[in-house]
């Protein structure tokens, strides 16, 4: 028995990173050695032990007592001067020189002008999807559901056990969409609005995104490798029944 | 709290919203009093610690770039002001003639189990960079992503420093009796 390799195998499994496979391989390790399952034992009570130590509660007087604290600072103030805030929001460690920030204004005209020129071109009434980046490594899945008044859709990304959902509605009516994962290991990390004004929220074990119309929102969430598909479902407002699909993550 | 209502927050409150840099404290006040907790082993002392903490933060928010979580800038700030403590408190042993190798282990005047005290000095026999792993991992639970995140290493980093960590802390609690071999 290959002792790093159980152990590697165990911690996985007790840690709820896992997937299908090592479990499987870890049950035919421990399965096959009274040895293994006595290591296995060892390394469980560990993580008992630790998980024991249930979080403890701050102090109620904690966040009064940095409230008060900071009622009598100020946070160091803001850059300011039209050049040194250009210079912050392109995220330039100094202040620029006003030919230097006659350049970058220039440059960031042209990429908006650009930006602009293409949706325009995409004749979708009004459509606000394509021009944004953010997707986090390779493509793994695109799916879409057409609603009564338009459509929403979902485009799954993964670099290592990170994923990045981008949902798309494009819709003159309001719309609800929804995205569950009831596999194991699998864990919402954020959901933020990207443009539209969304409605987000994270809620056991899903994700909800409100959106009055055309909008965008990202979910972050981790997932081994070999965790089955999202389901994701979308409604719109007012209509009883909802459309649903699935989205794969590897 | 979404990524989008921290953003929020921390523009409000690098404009003077304290009521803003309140919520953040909210949001995340709890993870960051369990690693400081854990990092020094005494109540009193993890609350001044998360406390001076929270405060350079605020003062220095000015200055966060939005780059990484808010919470693995509040980290550094907090791992910072426990390791000058930690420092402190050596020095002041050595002062004092007393072997800070050989010193009681640290005094916790929260639950006063036996155990939870052979955990904690199991916890200062791992290096930082395991002590750290096992704290955010086990105590403030944040995912293997999230760590990633606060320390500023890839997951696989992480994944590899907690497998260790966990094989020492193992060996050190069967030394002690906590756990059989």
């Amino acid at each position: 028995m290959n002792d790093r390799r159980l152990e590697q195998l165990a911690q996985m499994e007790l840690d709820g990173t896992s997937t299908p496979e090592r479990s499987r391989k870890l049950q035919a390790l421990l399965s096959g050695s009274e040895e293994a399952r006595m290591r296995y034992e060892e390394i469980r009570s560990v993580f008992r032990i630790l998980d024991a130590q249930r979080p403890i509660e701050p102090p109620a007087s904690l966040k009064s007592n940095v409230l008060r604290s900071v009622e009598r600072r100020r946070p160091a103030p803001a850059p300011s001067g039209w050049r040194s805030r250009l210079a912050t929001t392109l995220r330039f460690e100094r202040p620029l020189g006003a030919l230097t920030a006659f350049a970058v204004g220039a440059l960031v005209a042209s990429v908006l002008t650009v930006a602009a020129l293409r949706v325009a071109r995409d004749g979708n009434g009004g459509s606000i999807s394509g021009t944004m980046g953010g997707g986090a490594g390779a493509l793994v899945d695109q799916q879409s559901l057409e609603l009564n008044d338009g459509s929403v859709a979902c485009a799954a990304s993964r670099a290592g056990e990170r994923v990045v959902v981008r949902v798309s509605v494009h819709s003159r009516t309001a719309v609800s969409v929804a995205l569950e994962s009831g596999a194991p290991h699998v864990r919402w990390i954020a959901v933020r609005p990207l443009a539209g004004g969304p409605r987000c929220t994270i809620a056991e074990g899903s994700v909800e995104i409100e959106a009055p119309g055309n909008a965008e929102a990202v979910v972050e969430l981790t997932a081994p490798r070999e965790a089955g598909p999202l389901q994701w479902r979308a409604r719109a407002t007012g209509v009883s029944n909802e459309k649903r699909s699935t989205l794969k993550l590897n | 709290m979404t990524e989008f209502d921290e953003a929020d927050r921390v523009r409000r409150s690098k404009a003077g919203d304290a009521q803003a840099f309140g919520e953040l404290i909210d949001a995340h006040q709890r993870a960051l009093f369990n690693v400081a907790y854990r990092m020094v082993g005494n109540y009193h002392e993890a609350q001044d610690l998360t406390q001076t903490a929270l405060v350079k933060a605020y003062e220095k928010i000015g200055g966060f770039d939005g780059r990484c979580p808010f919470f693995g800038w509040v980290y550094r700030i907090l791992v910072h002001e426990a390791l000058n403590s930690i420092a402190r408190r050596k020095r002041q042993r050595v002062l004092e003639g007393v072997d800070p190798e050989s010193a009681p282990g640290p005094e916790t005047t929260f639950g006063e189990h036996e155990v939870e005290g052979i955990i904690q000095s199991a916890l200062e026999a791992l290096n930082e960079e395991q002590r750290q792993v096992i704290i955010l991992r086990h105590f403030a639970q944040l995912s293997y992503y999230e760590i990633g995140e606060t320390l500023g290493v890839p997951e696989k980093t992480i994944k590899s420093r907690l497998f260790t960590a966990r094989q020492r802390l193992r060996e050190i609690l069967v030394r002690r009796g906590v756990t059989t071999p």
